[in-house]
């Protein structure tokens, strides 16, 4: 062990000793050991922070090479990004780290109140950063939709879509005004359906709604406990007897992707961006909001707790604040930036999807995620494992 | 130790035991010790740890008792494990022999070299790539339309079947190479004295090469039973709506459900029962420690 580990893990030991009355010799231990094989990492981090780096944990494939190159071109900052796949796998990342490690991460809103719980975000300087470049609306969404927690805004808007169906043309044509969730379970497509095990009973239980078989709201569902269990035991029924029709389950873009590609899936309630990179690739897929209301999410930058480098990070927030880059986004990854003035660098094929998914009254009739609880995620995993273990 | 400083002095000895030490300490100890202490904890938020609500509890553990879904899908992971296991030595065994008794020299190398080749691959791509090829619209679904066998795809990836394939195929070397190497130390001169007595070739094998290789047998089987029973890679991505594995269980309440106190417990009772079974398997079949040790 060098000499700078030592000192480094006895100072850790204090500070854990101080933080941690109680688990002290094993997390201590544990701690330790870690430090010990982690060693050369810390120095390095150590020996950087200084020079101007910042480091974004971000949805995989929301900032290629190409845009990262762009943003240390620009600012002189060195970027490094790490890659996760669902809300999940960012939150358990975070709390292992215990808030500490990155310095932006990418929550989804709704989640945003579950953060500060935890104590792993700290609130944005609002003097610092350009929050003028946002669409108003979208700042207005983010802010009411679990963004801003006790008056303190915690997250910086970026992109917003949409989770809703995405249908073979040939296989399954689909036309705005009738297509439903429920269309997933017509006997046609019987075996040839992929959904996500949570979501997917979302998806189910507005349709229920709509058909007037559930006795409470969704939206009711997300706030109470007892509504929650009333409306679920109802779409966990539903879903149980029309899980043989399902294909395949998706938990993150690649799976969704490859449901339609590999998998001979011809309907599936995935994420907008899997039906536009689908649609751009030239498959006959497509992308539709249902009738009952295409399911609506928000994400942004989140500061955590543990970060390093402040002023670097707001810089990146700057940075992708600006139509130029926002536009460069939206084209890579097909979703929809929340930045003022990007649509006029948009392509072609962004505002033909756009025109496409989202027909008639569809924008007016998004259904935004409601804020989602502790309490929900456990209870709603519960639901989630009996589906998927039907 | 004395031995070991004789042969290679103190510089390189205190090296040696100083990373063995290290390695099973940090790497090996430590995690699970964590794990327990996690295991036998709630599941609280950060702020909340070590309040007056983290006491310990033996909740975790007994979640398992009364979740009847979960009870099933791990009665089902032991079963599909042990066919696994059974599978693999029935796909081995003909390999193993082979090698050891029949095959001579230069061949034998040779067929040890394309066993070994696709193993430099590392395990999830190995994986990956099945997963391509029993697709829905994959090769071999492709090639089967093609050639006029079947009008439409078969979904090969329903029901346990992918799980199954790909594993024994992840574990075929952890049973070949236990059976190879007790086989390989039989007398040949036995095998042909049975002949000369006018064995058939069922009975040479089940009275005098299997007994033989009973240590190896022993040992095959239960490497790839745990290993079957604990993988996650394979039927994450083999899986299908329809298979659900006790380690998919697992990640879920760790990744899915935020409670890893609730996973560890899980992980735990996993490693304990199947600890179980092994002894009482090799009970039935009357393998002792000490044989597989040989």
């Amino acid at each position: 062990m060098s000499k700078k580990t030592m000192d480094r893990s006895s100072l850790k030991t204090q500070r854990a000793a101080r933080t941690f009355t109680r688990r002290t010799l094993l997390q201590t231990a544990a701690a330790t050991g870690a430090i010990a094989a982690a060693g050369p990492f810390i120095v390095s981090r150590k020996a950087l922070s200084s020079s101007g780096e910042v480091k974004v944990f971000a949805w995989a494939g929301y900032f290629s090479d190409t845009m990262m190159a762009d943003f240390e071109k620009k600012t002189g900052i060195k970027g490094t990004r790490v890659e996760f796949g669902s809300n999940e796998e960012q939150m358990n990342t975070v709390k292992a780290n215990q808030g500490k490690g990155f310095d932006l991460i990418m929550p989804t809103i709704d989640r945003v109140p579950q953060y500060v719980q935890e104590g792993l975000l700290k609130p944005l300087d609002e003097s610092k950063i350009k929050f003028d470049n946002v669409i108003g609306g979208n700042l207005r969404g983010s802010d009411e939709g679990g963004g801003k927690v006790d008056g303190k805004r915690y997250v910086a808007p970026t992109d917003w879509g949409t989770e809703a169906l995405t249908y073979d043309m040939e296989k399954a044509p689909l036309a705005y005004g009738t297509a439903s969730y429920g269309d997933m379970w017509n006997p046609d497509y019987a075996g040839k359906v992929t959904c996500r095990g949570h979501s997917g009973l979302v998806g189910i239980g507005l349709y229920l709604q709509d058909a007037g078989k559930l006795p409470h709201t969704m939206r009711e569902a997300f706030a109470d406990e007892k509504k929650m269990v009333a409306n679920y035991d109802i779409i966990l029924a539903f879903a149980v007897k029309h899980k043989p029709a399902i294909a395949q389950f998706w938990s993150n873009e690649n799976e969704a992707q490859g449901a339609f590609r590999t998998n001979g899936c011809v309907i599936g309630q995935t994420w907008d961006s899997t039906g536009a990179r689908l649609w751009d690739e030239g498959m006959p897929i497509r992308y539709i909001a249902p009738k009952e209301g295409a399911l609506a999410w928000i994400e942004g930058f989140g500061m955590l707790s543990g970060v390093e480098n402040i002023e670097q990070a707001n810089a990146f927030i700057n940075w992708y604040y600006t139509p130029e880059v926002g536009a460069m986004y939206a084209n890579e990854t097909k979703i929809n930036s929340t930045v003022k003035g990007a649509d006029a660098h948009l392509e072609a094929f962004n505002k033909k999807f756009f025109a496409a998914a989202y027909p008639g009254d569809a924008l007016s009739k998004l259904w935004s995620w409601p804020i989602q609880d502790a309490w929900f995620i456990s209870k709603r995993n519960e639901y989630a494992e009996k589906f998927l273990a039907a | 130790m004395s031995v070991l400083l004789q042969r290679y002095g103190w510089a390189l000895t205190s090296i040696i035991v100083g990373l063995t030490v290290l390695w099973v300490v940090v790497l090996v100890v430590l995690p699970q010790i964590t794990m327990i202490d996690y295991s036998l904890r709630p599941n609280l938020p950060l702020p909340e740890r070590d309040g007056p609500n983290d006491v310990l509890t033996w909740a975790n553990y007994t979640t398992l008792a009364g979740n009847e879904i979960h009870r099933t899908i791990f009665v089902k992971t032991i079963w599909a494990s042990a066919l696994v296991t059974a599978l693999t030595f029935l796909v081995c065994y003909p390999i193993a022999y082979h090698l050891a008794q029949v095959a001579t020299g230069p061949r034998a190398a040779l067929l040890v070299l394309l066993l070994i080749i696709p193993f430099w691959i590392n395990e999830i791509l190995r994986t990956f790539a099945w997963w391509i090829i029993l697709a829905y619209s994959g090769p071999l679904n492709q090639a089967l339309v093609a050639l006029g066998f079947i009008d439409e795809p078969i979904r090969f990836l329903s029901g346990n079947s992918g799980v199954i394939i790909g594993m024994i195929y992840a574990y075929i070397l952890f049973m070949v190479f236990p059976l190879y190497n007790a086989m390989e130390s039989l007398d040949r001169n036995q095998i042909e004295a049975a002949r000369d007595l006018g064995a058939p070739v069922w009975r040479i094998h089940w009275r005098i090469v299997a007994p033989h290789a009973k240590p190896g047998i022993a040992t095959g089987c239960i490497m790839t039973f745990m290993l079957a029973a604990g993988s996650y890679a394979v039927p994450a991505l083999l899986g299908s709506p329809g298979s659900r594995w006790f380690t998919e269980i697992i990640y879920n309440w760790f990744f899915e459900g935020g409670n890893w106190n609730q996973g560890a417990a899980y992980a735990f009772i996993l490693l304990i029962l199947c600890i179980i079974f092994i002894f009482a398997m090799m009970r039935v079949f009357r393998v002792g420690l000490g044989d597989i040790a040989k």
